[in-house]
């Protein structure tokens, strides 16, 4: 069979469809430094953040066809690294990839610790002075953290059976809040549905405001690596993607104006400028106004298991990854220390849970910092991005005679607009009154260790070429066939009975 | 009504982006079998017993884990019911194989007991996660879970990872199916 009947065989079968694969890209709507950043983003700037939404969301959905036009070309598993490798080389593959999840975890990971804590409990107003004078509530996210990290160590699978209840929860609890801010009478009087910029509304300021807009759509992409899973990828995961884009910023806009209308941006701090909406405080807030004495009960419960649930699948999830890298020899030996009795990588769980706990520490639990770490991680996810569309551009100009089931429509036209959106978005990535070094140092830093290790790896222990492409038929191949640890000198005999 | 949308949302049902068969398929080309059939159902030597294999997934959030069992069959000399798990014994290393009664017959879990001292030697650097023994209907079955031959469907990050079963898991792994075998037919 030729590689291209394969393609299209494997594009075409599948057991996921078009409802999973929206789930996929809005998965994550709920993750507190989500909506955190939503709130302080129309908090700060009203019309001028609404504006830069729009802009975020028709650069993502440039962005999107850019994904999808890569998944077509490569439904391989190994998605960002595989679309990178075939366009620029190992070394940017291994870059783009770590700076997609391993920089954007080491920032957003994090976020998610200190605020998972905060977001729960500020709802709940004796809790929250409990959790103050003990240290602050931020420690129930590094709780979090330690307990799911020891349930994992002990082999105990929490939330099991939940991932329905907990995503369809999200969606209702963020839908129901904001439908009903709308409707109730309005507690503020603004002129326009979200309220005059505190900022200013110039062009300078809304590029400024891109940035945090972007974090409400990063993930869209999370839906590329079950191109294999899909039914009909070419033509689900598009629509998939933009219709998933829609709903969160539809979404959004509701929450937002919704919190504009019924919580008062009153002055929290003069001599700091820090206002109502630029902390967790305006959530419990708009809860009880919106819904009495039950809205913050029923939002706390909601971001608790919210987080609780996100940290589960960072604590079940990424030490196994590591386990395997280790089997294969990517990592170092002692990473394969199972417990004699559970069988858990004992070892990557406590690495997993001490990235996140320690730099929550280091930081001090402060959510004054939550944004700096929000817009270090759209940078690093802005570069990963950057690098995907640069190389399905070179494929295009490269490989016009690969099998594209699915085309970029216009192109290069949305591949210019994301990648001068992105590149905008970067470059103003600081909100007025934020300091860019804040931003960019730490990311410069992680930035410049992972090109470091990339270049390590692919020259002294790969030994390749590190800027040369690799053949999109070549990994088709493997994907296709080839497989870890796969050997024939074993006495391993197929007798062809069906179980 | 409202009890068969909750037992819709609740109740048993595979995660969400599962294929199932994927990961079978890895792991029959990770034992250098040709295609998910022979992957199944396949026995690892000419002469050797037939292990089956099959998928067991566990959800997370946006993510979840697809483990596989190797199942062995014995035709039992007697009749009789049990159920017995084993698990390695130790805290940092592994000093030990216990085995517990999860129900059936006292008698033949005593005679169980007996025998596995015959078993522990090549069971202690087997990774195996879980290891469980039942006779019923004149039948004796081995159900193991490995560490390997698994896999991280992960969305969030969006990572996949097969668990290869390496060559010496993959050796430790025969070696405890021949002993059972051996051990199960003269029970």
């Amino acid at each position: 069979m030729t590689i291209n009947n394969k393609l299209t065989e494997h594009l075409n079968r599948g057991s996921v469809g078009f409802p999973t694969a929206l789930a996929s890209t809005v998965g994550l709507i709920m993750a507190s430094p989500v909506i955190l950043t939503a709130t302080m983003g129309f908090g700060i700037g009203g019309s001028a953040f609404a504006v830069a939404m729009v802009i975020a969301a028709v650069m993502m959905l440039a962005q999107s066809t850019t994904f999808a036009e890569a998944a077509a070309i490569l439904p391989t598993t190994g998605s960002v690294y595989d679309y990178i490798n075939c366009g620029l080389g190992r070394f940017f593959a291994i870059t783009g990839t770590l700076s997609a999840y391993l920089i954007v975890h080491v920032f957003a990971g994090t976020a998610e610790t200190i605020l998972s804590g905060v977001m729960a409990l500020v709802n709940f107003e004796h809790l929250n002075t409990l959790a103050e004078s003990a240290g602050g509530s931020w420690l129930l996210g590094v709780g979090f953290v330690l307990v799911f990290g020891v349930l994992n160590a002990f082999g105990v699978s929490a939330f099991g059976r939940a991932e329905v209840v907990l995503t369809f929860g999200m969606w209702t609890t963020l839908m129901v809040f904001g439908v009903l801010g709308l409707i109730a009478a309005p507690a503020v009087e603004l002129d326009g549905p979200f309220g005059v910029s505190l900022v200013g509304t110039d062009l300078m300021t809304i590029l400024s405001l891109v940035g945090m807009a972007m974090f409400m759509f990063v993930g869209c992409e999370f839906v590329t690596p079950l191109a294999p899973e899909l039914r009909r990828s070419a033509w689900v995961m598009p629509k998939a993607m933009a219709l998933g884009l829609f709903g969160v910023a539809s979404c959004m806009f509701i929450y937002g104006a919704a919190m504009k209308r019924q919580v008062e941006n009153i002055v929290l701090d003069a001599a700091s400028g820090v206002h109502l909406l630029d902390t967790p405080m305006a959530i419990p807030r708009f809860a009880e106004q919106v819904m009495g004495d039950i809205g913050p009960v029923w939002l706390g419960i909601g971001f608790l298991f919210a987080g609780a649930a996100t940290i589960n699948t960072l604590m079940a999830g990424v030490p196994r990854i590591l386990y395997g890298m280790a089997v294969d020899g990517a990592l170092p030996k002692v990473f394969t220390y199972l417990h004699p009795r559970f069988k858990t990588p004992l070892l990557c769980i406590l690495v997993v849970a001490l990235i996140p706990c320690l730099h929550a520490w280091y930081l001090g639990g402060n959510t004054d910092n939550i944004l700096h770490l929000v817009l270090a991680a759209v940078c690093a996810w802005s570069t990963a991005y950057l690098l995907v569309t640069l190389s399905v551009v070179i494929l295009r100009i490269r490989r016009p005679d690969l099998p594209r089931a699915y085309r970029s429509p216009l192109f290069p036209l949305p591949q210019i607009v994301s990648s001068i959106g992105i590149l905008l978005g970067m470059w103003f990535i600081t909100p007025p009154g934020m300091n860019p070094a804040d931003v960019y140092l730490p990311f410069a830093v992680m930035l410049g260790a992972t090109a470091a290790y990339a270049l390590f790896w692919t020259l002294c222990v790969q030994k390749v070429n590190p800027f040369r492409p690799a053949r999109v038929e070549d990994v088709l191949e493997k994907e296709f066939a080839a497989e870890p640890g796969h050997s024939h000198n074993e006495q391993v005999q197929h007798v062809g009975k069906l179980a | 009504m409202s009890a068969s949308w909750l037992e819709h949302l609740t109740g048993p049902r595979a995660p969400a982006g599962y294929r199932p068969g994927a990961t079978l398929q890895r792991v029959g080309r990770n034992l250098g079998l040709t295609d998910l059939q022979s992957a199944t159902s396949f026995t690892y030597r000419e002469d050797g017993p037939r292990i089956e294999v099959r998928e067991r997934t566990e959800s997370h959030l946006l993510m979840h884990l697809v483990m596989c069992e190797f199942i062995l069959r014995v035709p039992a000399r007697d009749q009789g019911r049990l159920r017995a798990e084993l698990h390695h014994t130790g805290v940092l290393r592994r000093s030990g194989v216990a085995c517990r009664r999860r129900g059936g017959d006292q008698a033949l879990f005593e005679r169980l007991d007996a025998r596995l001292a015959a078993v522990h030697t090549v069971l202690m650097p087997l990774d195996f996660k879980r290891l469980a023994i039942d006779c019923q209907d004149g039948l004796w079955q081995v159900t193991l879970e490995h560490m390997g031959a698994s896999e991280v469907v992960n969305r969030m990050p969006a990572l996949r990872r097969y668990i290869p079963l390496d060559a010496e898991q993959r050796k430790h792994l025969w070696q405890v199916f021949d002993a059972l075998e051996r051990m199960l037919r003269d029970l």
